[in-house]
């Protein structure tokens, strides 16, 4: 079903335009063209957040918040791996998703664990990726209660998630 | 996000220096090579997507689309909050949340914030109420995931998106009651 969603969207679309005698190919262009200022406006902040990342990663401080949060996890019966998981996901979308081929690689897709890790990863964003991208054309500097409420939201949805596993 | 990024790179930075200072530039240069490489290719997705969005504008599309979903922008984002321009974006970059198709939300969520933000330099609650919302991952079919188990031999992909669909449900109704509870709900702009 989803693999016809888009093309016949975008057709749909285009029919829409046959339809209404628009000049389709101004209007798209002049859309288009939105895209290499917008494009433009967002490199900075992506340089600047995967600085962050790369930063955090080579340096060794993930690891090291990771072995000293331990007691937390365990209380909430999340095994290690994920925990991994959850605090790479707000960070970075294609380092999780490398965590996450890894866990299906030791664990198999059917595990508690690969379970677990799958609905974490569908049902949360890369936060502060998204952060940099969605202020990047305003002149909003501050974005006030926005990271620490979707960190807590995002983190009892990941407690969910494994819940949700532990009872199936 | 400045204290976060300053304090996060100076720790990392000072680690580095003691133990492995040659590391440094070299990883800077990568990560900077990482988000050029991404920006092209966000380039390509947004060009298609804002070239069609465009097409969308002139037609009822917007119109119809802020009709049927006006109850529920009401209802999270309370009365008056949204004017009839930002309405459009919304509804438009909610119905492509939805559907999952990645590029198109990105680029209708950067227009719904520009549109929200107008030239204001301070989030206001519709802004604050739009992240956590897409934060939380207001998303039907996890795409990504689904195409990576199955690449995997999973032979029952589809079995994590309704787990999944919980999951991001409960999380996003927390995030709305946490923003409602917090956030000042100023007149919007």
């Amino acid at each position: 079903m989803s693999l016809y969603l888009l093309p016949i969207l975008i057709l749909f679309i285009l029919m829409l335009s046959i339809f209404k005698r628009l000049p389709a190919y101004d209007i798209f262009t002049k859309g288009a063209s939105e895209a290499t200022t917008l494009c433009i406006k967002i490199l900075p902040n992506l340089i600047a957040i995967f600085m962050m990342i790369e930063l955090l990663n080579i340096s060794g401080v993930l690891d090291f918040f990771i072995t000293r949060t331990q007691y937390i996890w365990k209380f909430f019966k999340i095994p290690n791996e994920i925990v991994e998981l959850i605090i790479l996901k707000p960070f970075s979308g294609s380092g999780s998703l490398a965590i996450l081929s890894n866990i299906y690689q030791e664990y198999g897709t059917n595990s508690y664990i690969a379970n677990c890790a799958s609905i974490i990863m569908g049902s949360s964003d890369t936060l502060f990726y998204m952060i940099a991208v969605y202020f990047s054309t305003t002149k909003i500097k501050n974005t006030g209660a926005i990271i620490p409420i979707s960190l807590i939201a995002c983190f009892i949805g990941n407690i969910v998630a494994c819940m949700i596993c532990y009872l199936i | 996000m400045n204290k976060i990024w300053l304090i996060v790179c100076t720790i990392c930075i000072s680690i580095l220096t003691i133990i492995n200072p040659t590391n440094v530039l070299p990883s800077l240069f990568n990560a900077t090579h990482h988000a050029i490489e991404l920006s092209f290719t966000l380039l390509a997705s947004y060009a298609i997507w804002l070239g069609l969005f465009e097409i969308i504008k002139q037609t009822r599309i917007p119109t119809i689309m802020a009709k049927i979903l006006s109850p529920l922008i009401t209802l999270i984002y309370g009365k008056n909050t949204i004017n009839k321009e930002t309405l459009h974006y919304l509804s438009l970059s909610m119905s492509s949340n939805i559907l999952g198709t990645g590029g198109a939300s990105t680029a209708l969520s950067i227009k719904t914030i520009e549109s929200m933000a107008g030239e204001s330099t301070k989030v206001n609650f519709a802004i604050t109420m739009f992240v956590v919302i897409n934060a939380t991952g207001l998303q039907i079919l996890p795409t990504t995931i689904i195409t990576l188990l199955a690449s995997m031999g999973d032979t029952n992909p589809g079995k994590i998106i309704i787990p999944s669909l919980i999951a991001s449900t409960i999380s996003t109704i927390i995030g709305i009651i946490l923003v409602k509870i917090f956030v000042k709900r100023g007149n919007g702009s």
